[in-house]
């Protein structure tokens, strides 16, 4: 117990540290800043993963009822789908929009209540398992694109401004952004499909019935809706820059909102 | 011995007097041979447009200095007040951090820019050819070219463009990211639009168009950069093809409106589209701008990014500078080491021969002994001296590397008599 909390708060801190170590690479733009929050970020991602695989090792996870417990595996899968990002792509300023939202994330959840799960076989533990990660990949694929989103509509306003600051060399071409916001949602549509299905398959288990499953629902249902306009809108009608940046962000706020409105 | 530094540049000196001082390759060669006095040991010669500096190596700053004044004024035939007004001086590490800044053109007119530290190069090696320079200015041009050379790299000084038309390539880049697979249509096959075009076609950029009202010029623009001349009334056709736009027509009115980028727009299915408009008055209505997934830039916006560069080019330069510092610091600990190296060595020197001479005398004296005797005497006296000798030694480097050997020196050349008395 007192394990499990002090290695939290080290996660948290180190998240603290490499959102604040990211905003001054931001600003001041040295190698070796950069260096160091990645150091910090990589630091606080293994502390995590060994955190959160001695929780399901020991049986000892958080009651999966509570909304909020989510959120500390969420960060986990945000700063996962950062660390694929950054290694595919050369993205220098995405670790100062993305990974303040873990640390948020993280920050949330809190110290989990340790209460050993009351599910009695491995299978049902397993179709759990899958149903949870797959749904959190898609909401950090979605995390993802609401950043490469707002990063879009601040350098295309600062090329229509025709004034262009500190950001405007800080952040990478529209092109590049508009291409990720493609592909996060490319990858996020079938991963957060996938946890609905196993989610239900699940919720049949336990409930009897496909669709009365957890709490979490709903957010997880409207997330999904707003992946399916995405796309339409996205391989349909055209909408690409702007238009996709726009749906990106505002499909983000409203899975937020939903969210928080159910977890109170 | 002093390192001194007499010069002139584009802020201190006119252009007017900077020609009559500045030296020809040719001109240079001589100067280095010719400028000789007993009081300048090193010379090193740096002469382009905007700047000339004599870099001396001597005993006598003082002495350098108006060496190298009467030298000028000579050479050139001019009298002192000419350009002695125009002359900076500066000395020991000021002259170092100066041929550092030069040569990271961190002191040019334009931050950044890439020919100067060729020209110090040349300059260097122009008097090495002459036998004009010594182990210091070895030692100290080779620790400038490699922090001219770090902190161009290691720093944005030269990163971000400051010529209109090389911007405009960026700004291209910060909206395509790669412009290997987009298209340039050139509209007007004036200067202007050339200059733009090159820097393109430079970036490697797929297919150029090349539209004028006069055909034949069209042709022979397309030809010079291996592109593609379409005739003028059909560049509106082409517009859904093209990705980026650079117009410099000398048209009185505008030719391109935001009904034709909406129609090729409709056409594209919203792909970006770049406009550059360099012509004055503007060929395209500043209306475009607002279109959807448009960008334009008349020739006011490019300098606004111009000048946006050169703040950012400011801001990367205090990096640079603190490098160039730092190089400083290591120059003088370098300088400083090597005054101790020769009084260390020769109070070693001195140790070691009393020694030898000693060790001789009480093996004498001590009549017959064996070997092992001998070697136990004679490792004595090597640890006796070895620890004798330690403590100075290392005190002596320690303030060597702080930068103050001058005095401690002496004092242990005084108290070990080590310089040969006249």
């Amino acid at each position: 117990m007192l394990m499990n909390s002090l290695f939290f708060h080290v996660v948290l801190l180190a998240y603290l540290l490499a959102s604040l170590t990211f905003w001054f690479h931001l600003g001041l733009r040295r190698r070796w800043i950069y260096q160091l929050a990645s150091g910090l970020l990589a630091g606080g991602f293994v502390l995590q993963t060994l955190l959160l695989g001695y929780r399901l090792w020991t049986q000892t996870f958080l009651s999966w009822d509570h909304v909020y417990a989510y959120l500390g595996l969420l960060s986990w899968a945000i700063i996962a789908v950062y660390l694929i990002t950054v290694w595919r792509y050369p993205i220098d300023a995405l670790g100062a929009f993305i990974v303040p939202l873990a640390f948020l994330a993280a920050a949330v959840s809190g110290v989990p209540e340790i209460i050993p799960t009351t599910l009695p076989t491995a299978f049902r533990n397993l179709w759990l398992g899958i149903h949870i990660f797959m749904a959190l990949l898609g909401y950090a694929a979605l995390t993802l694109m609401f950043c490469a989103g707002v990063m879009y509509l601040m350098q295309e306003n600062q090329l229509k401004s025709k004034r262009p600051g500190a950001l405007y060399h800080r952040l990478p071409s529209l092109s590049l952004l508009d291409d990720l916001n493609g592909r996060a949602l490319i990858l996020g549509f079938p991963l957060l499909t996938q946890g609905i299905v196993t989610g239900s398959v699940w919720a049949k288990y336990l409930h009897g019935s496909y669709l009365h499953w957890s709490l979490t629902s709903l957010p997880l249902l409207l997330a999904w809706l707003m992946y399916a306009l995405l796309l339409a809108g996205r391989f349909a009608l055209g909408w690409r820059g702007k238009k996709a940046a726009f749906a990106a962000v505002g499909g983000f706020v409203v899975v937020l909102v939903s969210y928080f409105v159910h977890a109170l | 011995m002093a390192i001194a530094l007499v010069g002139l540049n584009h802020t201190t000196a006119p252009v007017a007097v900077r020609e009559r001082l500045a030296f020809s390759d040719a001109a240079l060669a001589d100067a280095l041979t010719t400028f000789r006095t007993p009081e300048v040991e090193e010379l090193v010669i740096l002469s382009t447009c905007n700047r000339v500096e004599f870099y001396m190596q001597g005993r006598d700053v003082a002495a350098c200095n108006s060496g190298c004044e009467s030298f000028v004024a000579a050479y050139h035939a001019l009298a002192r007040e000419d350009f002695a007004p125009c002359l900076y001086y500066l000395n020991e590490l000021e002259a170092v951090r100066h041929l550092f800044r030069v040569a990271a053109s961190l002191d040019s007119m334009v931050l950044g820019e890439p020919q100067i530290l060729g020209q110090v190069k040349s300059a260097y090696y122009a008097a090495r050819d002459a036998g004009r320079t010594g182990t210091i200015f070895h030692h100290l041009f080779e620790r400038t070219f490699n922090v001219a050379k770090a902190a161009r790299s290691e720093t944005g000084i030269s990163d971000h463009a400051v010529s209109v038309s090389y911007a405009a390539v960026q700004l291209a880049k910060k909206i395509f990211e790669d412009l290997r697979r987009h298209t340039v249509m050139i509209l007007g096959a004036g200067e202007t639009s050339e200059l733009a075009a090159r820097h393109f076609v430079r970036q490697g950029v797929g297919e150029v168009f090349v539209a004028n009202r006069t055909t034949a010029r069209a042709e022979k623009l397309a030809q010079s950069l291996s592109a593609k001349a379409i005739p003028w009334d059909e560049f509106p056709e082409h517009l859904a093809q093209t990705d980026i736009v650079v117009s410099s027509t000398s048209a009185p009115s505008l030719v391109i409106t935001p009904g034709m980028v909406q129609e090729a727009m409709r056409t594209r299915r919203g792909r970006p589209m770049f406009f550059i408009d360099i012509a004055v008055p503007r060929d395209i209505d500043p209306a475009v701008n607002a279109l959807e997934n448009v960008f334009l830039y008349d020739i006011d916006g490019l300098e606004n990014v111009v000048a946006a560069n050169r703040r950012e080019r400011q801001q990367e330069a205090l990096a640079a500078e603190d490098m160039i510092w730092q190089e400083v610091r290591h120059f003088r600990q370098w300088l400083a080491t090597r005054d101790v190296v020769p009084t260390i060595v020769a109070l070693r020197q001195q140790a070691e021969a009393t020694r030898l001479r000693e060790l001789d005398k009480a093996l004498a004296k001590l009549g017959p002994h064996d070997e092992r005797q001998r070697r136990v005497i004679e490792a004595l006296t090597v640890a006796i001296t070895n620890k004798f000798l330690h403590a100075p030694t290392v005190h002596l480097k320690r303030c060597a590397s702080a930068g103050q050997a001058q005095n401690e020196a002496q004092l242990l050349r005084d108290l070990f008599d080590l310089d040969p008395s006249p």
